[in-house]
């Protein structure tokens, strides 16, 4: 009996703790999902994951980089920017993901990426060495 | 007579000690190793069917039955992003990232400008995809057709200058932006984005505005 125990405490253990660990980066979203079925699976390195928070009507209610909430407006946007170039900070290779809802516009997601770039410029990393990626669902073609 | 009496008196208290070794044996449960129960002795009847190691137990049932609930909302609860993959972008310039050499996309350089075959090739335009909000495709320039999602990636397939299209317009290397209008929903500047790398451009990005409400660069 008390093996069984032991594995279900550490099952319960597990689980919590991912949990947390993902609700913490990932928004509740429905991503795109592009039928070439170009995307490719994350290789597990590191990553900084940008969230377009979306709301209703195609709007967005804000960004979020791990824990931290920025307003769509134009400070929020220039604290996203500097939050980026910290999180980057002497590790260019870190992989930037931006998750965006597939009925958000684009108006609301291009400010994400602005602010990579911003970020990439800000922080003096080389731009055709960055590594930003586009989270996508697989599933559609082939992928 | 006084030997026998002395007799008579230390066998009566040796038999006086062996009655109250029987009786203090009697009264002991039988747990000694080796010691044959005594015929008819049973065990109390909360230790009954036990041995007596065992004798303390608590029920762990309800424990189990918490603890599984608990497995069980953390195991449906939790979210995997086992199923998301990843487009790569280098924002402006997107190099060399095709499904086939997707995994050398960090090492492989900028592709060196190519030496156009026809003369009349344009050299530093871009092809601008125009996405509109209903989801029409508006091709810029060179192409100037309108298209559906589901027929983009053929048609700019039969214009690639490959193999099967000697004659095509475009190199692989050619850029190509796509300028998704400002109510465009998501999804669509992504199926644009994946239609054209799935064509085989490997030059492909969202266009770059420096004015608007956004942070500027």
């Amino acid at each position: 009996m008390t093996p069984l125990i032991d594995m279900a405490f550490l099952l319960i253990v597990f689980f919590v703790l991912v949990s947390q660990v993902t609700s913490a980066e990932m928004v509740d979203l429905s991503l795109p999902r592009p039928t070439s079925g170009t995307a490719k699976q994350p290789d597990g390195s590191e990553r900084i994951v940008v969230n377009v928070i979306p709301a209703t009507d195609g709007g967005a209610a804000g960004y979020r980089l791990g824990k931290r909430d920025f307003t769509a407006d134009t400070a929020g946007l220039q604290q996203l920017v500097a939050a980026i170039a910290q999180a980057m900070k002497g590790r260019p290779s870190v992989e930037v993901n931006i998750r965006a809802d597939r009925a958000t516009a684009y108006s609301w997601v291009r400010p994400a990426m602005t602010a990579v770039a911003d970020a990439l410029t800000e922080s003096g990393i080389d731009r055709t060495r960055a590594r930003v990626r586009l989270v996508v669902l697989g599933g559609g073609g082939n992928g | 007579m006084a030997e026998t009496a002395n007799e008579l008196q230390s066998a009566h208290a040796a038999r006086n000690a062996l009655d109250a070794l029987n009786a203090l044996a009697a009264a002991l449960p039988d747990a000694r190793v080796g010691h044959r129960p005594r015929r008819g002795w049973r065990a109390p009847r909360r230790l009954r069917g036990r041995s007596l190691g065992a004798a303390i137990s608590t029920n762990m049932t309800p424990m189990i039955d918490v603890v599984f609930q608990l497995l069980v909302f953390f195991i449906a609860t939790t979210r995997y992003a086992s199923d998301e993959r990843v487009i790569a972008m280098d924002l402006s310039r997107r190099v060399a990232v095709t499904a086939k050499d997707a995994a050398h996309s960090e090492t492989v350089a900028p592709a060196p400008p190519s030496i156009p075959l026809d003369p009349f090739a344009m050299r530093d335009e871009a092809l601008h995809l125009e996405v509109r909000v209903d989801g029409k495709i508006v091709a810029g320039a060179p192409l100037r057709r309108t298209f559906t999602p589901s027929e983009l990636r053929t048609a700019l397939a039969n214009e690639l200058r490959g193999s099967g299209h000697p004659n095509g317009m475009f190199e692989p290397a050619f850029p190509v932006v796509i300028a998704p209008a400002d109510n465009a929903p998501w999804e669509i500047a992504v199926e644009v984005l994946d239609a054209a790398v799935a064509a085989g451009f490997r030059n492909v990005g969202f266009e770059q505005r420096t004015s608007g409400t956004e942070a500027g660069q």
